[in-house]
């Protein structure tokens, strides 16, 4: 090779390797815009409704939380399939009449612009027991007999969410279900009358109803004012998925509801706002957090907690896998936390628990 | 990493051919974009988990 | 005046391959590959036997394995153990007897040292029992010890190597075996601890409920890292041990190799590194906002900024590991032009088997390795799976001379002066 080539080529590979390490650090900085695109404001149009009454039929997934951690490190750890866990259901001393498990729902109450009434259940809970007696005292297991409620939406395929589906199929089996994207052949297998007995899990009564399954990536209008909207997280115990609610509540703004929040609460406030029209303002939030629900600690929720109030939320419903301390170091720091009563075996008055109601609106 | 080898690079350290070098930084520059264009193809994505 | 051979061993071995490429590296990649699978399995595999993956707990263990095989390797060069013994034994029992060695010693720096010493008469966080105690349940009091015990190494992995790869040693070079090796050690421990205590220990300030205003700083990136989470230095501290062992895997030392000055050579590459791992932080990060969109101050799971940090380390370890394999399996890929051009195409295969190397990882990793699905789930966590690959890579390159791949035909015959120069 001559000694020009060789020299050119030395010349252009030292030039290469500056330049492209110089290319890296301008587009990482100061050229940083120009590439990244900018965030969509939300311009999908889900309606307005008058006022969202959520009541908390059951926030207690389960009664002992080492329990429930055990089971899950006994069985293999976090990502041993959820099916396949032998859950403890006997001989748990503060759990129900032995059983450790619980379970989450509630009950939605939509009020339309034109005074109409829709009824949403969201989830359906753990312990069939447990959601037998919640229901009964909300009223909700009449409510499904007589076919008020409109649809179950299940926002996630988590055990304490979904394996009570026996609870509301033996009163409405036909009733409409609605799922995220990421449910399992078990899922659906367990609504159309599967038994998991290594889970204690059954379902006696099969679904004859229509299932929906919701993609991530748009919204999902469900009701005028009220619509859903699905993540992809991938979660513990082989969970895939999760969508949460959104009404737009006329004169107040964007209430979010969700199950556990798996997503991370921002995250779901920034896709409302990224989609949603209105989205910029965020009135209320229901539902479970999933920041500390066992009362572990990670820098990143003092982040959540310095960042919330920038999203304007006059009330902050939360309950259930929040955490008592999260909810703690919310209310010291000025968030708007609804109390609750302490009552049917939640905890705490630090937030909304079983039976408490709140409306937005 | 044979000091000795390294010194003697060093004498023609600044017997760097400019045109070659210059040619580089474009391409180098222009590798990158490249770099970051097939990641943004690839990989974007507002539902990633 | 000094022997190569006596004093670093590695840069004096004079190794050919024994089978003809590219079969001896695709043979050494398999080779380490399932050394890495089977340690995997018993020890950290959440299906395996100790299911020590959770991950923070068994990622101490790879990271202090990590800093030990340096110390026993660049710091130590092998001492107590002899030039003879290193000469003359077989490669398959040497890398038996050192990974032993360091398994051992990894054993007593976790246990004896930080479980049951510096845990209990010094800093509770450090010890898990001392946490349990308080009341936590244990498996957050492993996840909070695991991860203040790891950065001391992971700090530790990154200032070490500077000493030998930019100082060549200097000024201790002189010094014979142990004494250098305990000078070098109490130096860079030094420093990797004054490190923790400005990077990491602010963290402790807020994972505790109350804040333990009077025993740590506040977390002072806060303001401009948009983050409370030590996640941040986790990430520009990974990037810097990646920036120095490519400097070494990848650069051959270049450019600071032809400062003729040690002491100046160690400066200006301990500055040229820290840059370089700041130009890797920045451009990860950047390269995350380009397929997920801008970070979001409060959000967890892929838009956490904290997430994005630690992200942008794990992402580093994975162009770590194609620039190693490319050095210790394939001969650091051409050869036959100038040093500029040879290195510019070995960036190029390292940039290109990085994207290869992402794609397949997330592909595999819950059915291969059983972690999580996608990107951003705790359990999730590329850089305990890497560093313990690229900790067998090197019980395979220092401790076994690469066999059966390649042969340890000799060792250079050169001297070295009091300046650390060859004497031709």
């Amino acid at each position: 090779m001559g000694v020009s080539r060789r020299g050119f080529l030395k010349g252009l590979a030292l030039g290469g390797t500056t330049g492209y390490l110089a290319m890296a650090g301008a587009s990482s900085t100061v050229l940083k815009d120009v590439f990244i695109p900018p965030s969509p404001v939300g311009d999908f149009d889900i309606g307005m409704c008058k006022s969202v009454k959520c009541t908390v039929v059951s926030e207690t997934s389960w009664f002992n939380n080492a329990r429930v951690v055990q089971d899950m490190k006994d069985a293999g750890g976090l990502l041993v399939n959820q099916y396949i866990i032998p859950w403890s259901n006997t001989g748990v001393k503060d759990g129900y009449n032995g059983n450790n498990a619980g379970g989450y729902s509630a009950l939605i109450d939509l009020e339309l612009l034109d005074g109409s009434k829709k009824k949403i259940l969201l989830d359906c809970g753990w312990n069939p027991e447990w959601m037998d007696e919640c229901f009964k005292r909300e009223g909700v297991d009449k409510m499904l007999k007589n076919k008020e409620i409109d649809v179950l939406v299940l926002s996630h395929e988590h055990f304490d969410h979904f394996f009570g589906i026996e609870s509301v199929l033996k009163n409405c089996p036909d009733i409409p279900i609605i799922v995220p994207k990421g449910f399992y052949k078990e899922g659906f297998d367990l609504l159309k009358g599967a038994s998991f007995p290594v889970a204690h899990l059954k379902n006696d009564y099969p679904h004859t109803g229509p299932i929906e399954v919701r993609e991530s990536g748009k919204v999902h209008p469900l009701f005028p004012g009220c619509a859903t909207i699905s993540f992809d997280s991938a979660i513990i115990c082989r969970v895939l998925g999760e969508q949460g609610l959104v009404f737009n509540v006329k004169d107040k703004g964007l209430v979010a509801v969700t199950g556990c929040c798996h997503m991370g609460i921002i995250s779901f406030l920034e896709e409302i706002k990224h989609r949603v029209k209105g989205g910029d303002k965020i009135y209320g939030i229901q539902g479970g957090l999933h920041i500390s629900p066992f009362e572990d600690w990670d820098p990143q929720y003092d982040d959540l907690i310095q960042a919330l109030p920038s999203y304007g939320v006059e009330i902050l419903a939360c309950n259930h896998c929040t955490g008592y301390l999260t909810a703690e170091k919310m209310i010291l720091a000025g968030l708007p936390v609804v109390q609750g009563t302490a009552r049917f075996r939640s905890k705490k008055k630090l937030f909304l628990g079983n039976g408490d109601q709140i409306v937005f609106g | 990493m044979d000091e000795n080898k390294a010194l003697e690079a060093k004498k023609s350290i600044f017997d760097i051919n400019w045109p070659g070098f210059f040619a580089g930084v474009v391409l180098g520059a222009s590798l990158f974009y490249i770099t970051i264009k097939i990641i943004a193809a690839l990989m974007f994505s507002r539902t990633a988990a | 005046m000094i022997s190569l051979k006596n004093e670093m061993w590695l840069e004096s071995r004079i190794m050919e391959n024994r089978i003809a490429q590219p079969l001896r590296g695709i043979i050494g990649v398999l080779f380490s590959s399932l050394i890495f699978y089977i340690l995997w399995w018993i020890f950290m595999d959440p299906r395996g036997v100790l299911k020590w993956y959770t991950p923070q707990y068994g990622y101490m263990y790879i990271r202090w394995i990590l800093i030990v095989a340096i110390w026993q390797a660049y710091v130590f060069n092998f001492w107590p153990f002899s030039l003879k013994w290193r000469e003359n034994t077989h490669p398959a029992i040497t890398g038996a007897v050192l990974m032993f060695v360091n398994f051992a010693i990894v054993g007593a720096v976790i246990w004896g040292f930080f479980y049951n010493f510096l845990g209990i008469y010094s800093i509770p966080y450090l010890s898990v029992n001392k946490l349990m105690g308080k009341g936590m349940t244990e498996f957050f009091a492993r996840e909070y010890s695991s991860l203040a015990i790891l950065m001391f190494a992971a700090i530790a992995s990154w200032l070490s190597p500077i000493v030998t790869v930019c100082f060549a040693n200097h000024p201790w070079h002189n010094l014979k075996q142990p004494e250098r090796g305990i000078t070098i050690f109490c130096v860079t421990a030094l420093l990797s601890i004054l490190a923790f205590l400005c990077l990491m220990h602010p963290h402790y300030h807020v994972l505790f409920w109350p804040w333990q205003e009077y025993a740590a700083a506040y977390p002072w990136w806060d303001k401009f890292a948009h983050t409370l989470s030590g996640n941040f230095n986790v990430g520009w501290v990974m990037c810097g041990t990646v920036s120095i062992w490519m400097l070494e895997v990848t650069f051959d030392r270049y450019p600071y190799i032809l400062i003729k000055n040690k002491i100046l050579r160690g400066v200006v590459g301990f500055i040229g590194v820290f840059l370089f791992a700041v130009l890797l932080f920045v451009t990860f990060n950047f390269v995350q906002e380009l397929a997920w969109g801008p970070a979001i101050d409060g959000a967890k799971r892929i838009l956490a900024p904290d997430w994005r940090y630690q992200h942008s380390g794990e992402l580093a370890i994975m162009m770590l590991i194609p620039a190693m394999i490319l050095n210790f399996y394939f001969d650091n890929g051409p050869k036959k032009y100038s040093a500029p051009v040879n290195i510019a195409l070995r960036m190029l295969i390292i940039v290109v088997s990085t994207m290869v190397f992402h794609w397949l990882y997330y592909k595999f990793s819950p059915s291969l390795l059983g972690t999580q699905a996608a990107y951003s789930h705790p359990q999730q966590f590329p850089m305990a799976p890497g560093i313990l690959f690229i900790c067998v890579m090197l019980f395979h390159n220092w401790f076994m001379d690469l066999w059966p791949g390649k042969k340890r035909v000799g060792n250079s015959d050169v001297m070295l002066d009091d300046d650390g120069e060859e004497i031709l």
